[in-house]
């Protein structure tokens, strides 16, 4: 009766002294793989220009239909090929995090970095926006 | 009729013997991949991506122009055949941009697909690509040059079908360019077609220009509310907002115009009123939709017998005329749909349907501009036209089928009526003599003495003209067309919803025999051709309820504001220029608080104890009768006599608000002789004062060759511009002219 016991506490003592696999996260954190899929990120090119030209591919790829694009005609200094979205929001109540919409991006434009803190109070701030997604330069 | 056998892919299939492969393979059900192929349109053979194998033929035929023979063997799922195929997909796309992403066309591409479908994924060309710039012609359409593929269906519908020459090929070979050389805006009247016909994304909509993509809309089929002809539209809904009407099938014919195609960006408009509003003093605030119509009902009781009266807009459906009309009835109201203050009501002739016009031997128009008013019945006419009819066109204004028609005389305002009238009684007036030259009064004199002649009357014939039309076509077998304004008046007319005339009404508010009155879908200032009785009516009538869409002039004087659902919101039938029911499908939720007609007034009838039927099965058309109302021939008189019309471009219903649409005419103008021109001292371009006792405009001048002296025409349709004021109830009028 007593063996097993012994034996389960003998285990436990002997994680006691070895290194921890938690860490105190908010304070330590752990480094993610560079192909994490994580938060997303519209791209802009090297003028600052959005690289997203609203083909749709993302919205339609989506599994979760987590994504909502309207699009717009834009001056040059906006849009190297003259039309960027207008609205594009990312609704992270419904992403899976699959990276379908990157595969499916022809020009590079949205990509899922490796933030990962996307918790938020209420539900409503999980509907991201342009403003949260676009890439500041 | 004898049929031949033509065997394809080992189908047989029987087909006439001038069916060309490409049909006989739709029959057998084998897919032929094509381009430059129309089914409307005269074949080409432009693009060779329809080569197959005929057995006997050393090389590939182009199945689009190739005739069947009896016991022809056709073969498309050979190696020849598929290596061809890619071989033309490679050669269209080595200077195409590929820029799906980009193309509003992409999801319905012929390119798109075929590439996909039978193309290579790889390409040998390794130069630059020769890219051309984007063109913008005008608010609607945008043509991108270096995706045309050059099948030149659009050429071929601008010249074919719509009997222009401006929209062209330009230059030559590998070179040439597509659209209208020496001008920045193309607005034909039906641009919508170049659009919709062309397989790829060279020609899109600027309406809808990078807003949603194909894909994200839900189409529902419904007919067009602007006309009568009532044209099946596909309306693309995304999130409750309309952005694209589409027009695949043949119903009533395969175009559309410009109408049907652009001006529905009302739906979508932010002005539109979403809540009933009352007035309370001076301003309008909202209340909710059971206190409106509790108030408006006990406002309605306070009324005697013939106080109430009802002004409906043309335009709504038969199950909202027949709301109208229970109730109506029940408070023992007048009631007319007339908005355009027209005298006569529809008469019901023996043409039944757009085939009769387009099979006439001759066909002789009167009074109005049958491609404003009823813009696809214009290319039917055309198509007669082409196949050899005979076209006359009288009329006061220059039309859009006058300078394509064989005889076209541009008559004096004044006499326009009278001419018509000598005209259908057999004689050729001395004005109409001196409009036209001797061969032109020839072919008339021939068309009058044919039996198969077929008369359209325009929107402008008066009653009297209309009466006369019909007894004397009937008298010597000739087919009569009468065309009415707005989407629905033969219905209205055989429910029932007429008195005497919004005229009459609107006499009757001022004499004080009407007080309450109830205006439905129309702003009376813009439609009613006096303004200034419009005014002296809505300022005294004591209790005054408009439903519409937007706040516009009549509803400002309004007590009560009733929001109503526009076309695309609510389902219906309406009856079409040949007396045939249509159905109209709701393709979104109503918007905010509106909804439609009929519900408006069944809340009001319930809380005054009465009932209102929404049931029109019961309408029998076929025993609708003739009514000929009696009137007199229009006769104009003063210095310079006016013929007040919109242009095209403004002719739409809610034009206003369809900003694209409507800036296609930027500016009102004033069409002048040339003689009245120098008498005045201006020239093209230069601004005139039109006025008369009641009021003063200024419109920008233009000169017209041919346009018979004192006679002008000037445009009305434009916001904040109430030409009507210049009106007496009829859209001819005198005025004075002078150099501003
Ligand atoms: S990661 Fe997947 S689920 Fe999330 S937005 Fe992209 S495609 Fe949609
Ligand atoms: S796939 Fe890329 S370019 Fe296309 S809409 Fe999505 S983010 Fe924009
Ligand atoms: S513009 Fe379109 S329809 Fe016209 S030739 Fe080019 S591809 Fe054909
Ligand atoms: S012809 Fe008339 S019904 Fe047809 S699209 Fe034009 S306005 Fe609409
Ligand atoms: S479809 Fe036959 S040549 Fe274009």
């Amino acid at each position: 009766m007593v063996g097993p016991l012994l034996k389960g506490l003998k285990i436990t003592f002997s994680h006691l002294f070895k290194p921890a696999f938690t860490v105190k996260y908010p304070y330590e954190k752990i480094e993610v793989a560079p192909r994490w899929r994580g938060k997303h990120v519209l791209r802009v090119d090297e003028e600052g220009r959005e690289k997203c030209c609203y083909c749709g591919l993302c919205e339609a790829v989506c599994p979760a239909n987590a994504i909502r694009i309207y699009g717009e005609e834009a001056p040059l200094e906006k849009s190297d090929v003259g039309k960027i979205a207008v609205i594009y929001e990312i609704d992270y109540r419904r992403c899976i995090f699959c990276g379908y919409c990157e595969e499916a991006c022809p020009r590079g434009a949205i990509e899922l970095t490796t933030f990962y803190e996307l918790a938020e109070p209420e539900r409503e701030k999980l509907l991201q926006t342009k403003e949260t997604l676009l890439e500041k330069r | 009729m004898s049929t031949v056998k033509v065997t394809i892919d080992g189908i047989t299939v029987e087909v006439s013997p001038d069916a060309t492969i490409l049909q006989a393979a739709a029959k057998a059900g084998v897919d032929i991949p094509y381009f430059c192929y129309h089914p409307f349109l005269k074949p080409a053979g432009l693009c060779r991506m329809c080569l197959v194998e005929v057995e006997g033929m050393p090389k590939l035929a182009p199945a689009c122009v190739t005739q069947v023979r009896d016991g022809m063997v056709v073969k498309t799922n050979t190696e020849r055949v598929k290596k061809a195929r890619e071989g033309i997909i490679e050669f269209q796309l080595l200077h195409h941009p590929l820029d799906c992403p980009i193309c509003d066309q992409a999801g319905e591409c012929y390119l798109q697909d075929i590439t996909f479908r039978y193309g290579k994924a790889t390409s040998r060309f390794a130069d630059e690509k020769e890219l051309y710039p984007t063109k913008f012609y005008g608010p609607l359409i945008v043509h991108e040059q270096s995706r045309c593929i050059l099948c030149k269906r659009c050429v071929r519908f601008s010249t074919e079908v719509a009997g222009g020459t401006e929209w062209n090929v330009y230059w030559r070979a590998a070179h040439s360019i597509i659209g209208a050389y020496d001008t920045d805006t193309v607005a034909n009247y039906f641009t919508a077609n170049l659009v919709e016909i062309c397989p790829v994304g060279a020609i899109t909509s600027r309406l809808y220009r990078y807003k949603t993509r194909i894909w994200k809309l839900d189409f529902t089929r419904s007919v067009c509310d602007h006309c009568e002809i009532g044209c099946s539209l596909d309306l693309g809904v995304r999130e409750n907002q309309l952005f694209k009407i589409k027009h695949n099938i043949m119903d009533p014919t395969p175009w559309l115009c410009d109408k049907g195609y652009y001006a529905f960006d009302y739906v979508n408009h932010a002005e539109r009123i979403l809540f009933p509003l009352k007035r309370n003093e001076k301003k309008m605030v909202s209340v909710s939709s059971e206190d409106v119509s509790d108030q408006i009902a006990k406002a309605l009781e306070g009324y005697k017998e013939g106080e109430v009266a009802l002004i409906v807009s043309p335009h709504i459906v038969l199950e909202d005329a027949a709301a109208v009309k229970s109730f109506a009835d029940a408070l023992k109201a007048k009631v007319d749909y007339r908005v355009y203050g027209e005298d006569y009501l529809p008469l019901k002739t023996g043409v039944s349907d757009i085939s009769d016009v387009e099979g006439s031997k001759n066909i002789l128009i009167l009074c109005g501009d049958v491609a404003v008013s009823h813009p696809v019945l214009a290319l039917s006419v055309l198509k007669a036209k082409f196949s050899g009819a005979n076209v006359a066109v009288i009329s006061a204004n220059d039309t859009y089928l006058g300078e394509r028609s064989n005889v076209f005389a541009l008559v004096p305002a004044s006499k326009e009526e009278a001419i018509a009238k000598d005209l259908l009684e057999g004689r050729l007036n001395d004005a109409l003599k001196q409009a036209l030259s001797e061969s032109e009064l020839e072919t008339l004199r021939s068309m009058l003495q044919s039996e198969d002649l077929m008369v359209i009357l325009g929107v402008r014939a008066s009653s009297a003209l209309r009466s006369l039309a019909y007894k004397i076509s009937s008298d010597k077998g000739w087919k009569l067309l009468a065309l009415d304004r707005g989407s629905n008046p033969k219905g209205l007319f055989a429910m029932g919803l007429y008195s005497d005339g919004v005229g009459g009404i609107l006499k009757g508010v001022v004499d004080g025999k009407v007080k309450a009155l109830l205006v439905f879908g129309v702003d009376l200032f813009e439609t009613y051709p006096d303004a200034a009785l419009v005014k002296e009516a809505l300022s005294s009538v004591e209790f005054l309820v408009v439903g519409d869409l937007f706040f516009h002039e009549t509803a400002a004087y309004a007590d009560y504001f009733l929001p109503l659902v526009s076309f695309a919101e609510d389902s219906g039938t309406v009856v079409n220029l040949f007396w045939s029911k249509r159905r109209r499908r709701r393709a979104m939720e109503p918007k905010g608080e509106s909804t439609s007609l009929r519900k408006w007034l069944a809340s009001i009838a319930d809380r005054l104890g009465v009932n209102v039927t929404t049931e029109v099965e019961g309408l029998d058309l076929s025993s609708v009768e003739v009514k000929l109302t009696e009137g007199k021939v229009e006769q104009v008189d003063g210095k310079f006599v006016a013929v007040v019309e919109p242009p095209f471009y403004r002719s739409a219903k809610y034009a206003g608000w369809c900003s694209n649409f409507s800036e296609a005419s930027a500016e009102p103008k004033v069409v002048l002789s040339i003689e009245d021109a120098k008498a005045l001292g201006v020239k093209e371009g230069d601004k005139v004062v039109v006025e008369n006792s009641r009021g003063r405009f200024e419109f920008r001048v233009k000169l017209r060759e041919g346009q018979p002296a004192s006679s002008v025409v000037l445009d009305c349709g434009y916001d904040r511009f109430p030409v009507n004021l210049l009106l007496t109830g009829s859209w001819k009028v005198a005025v004075d002219l002078k150099k501003a």
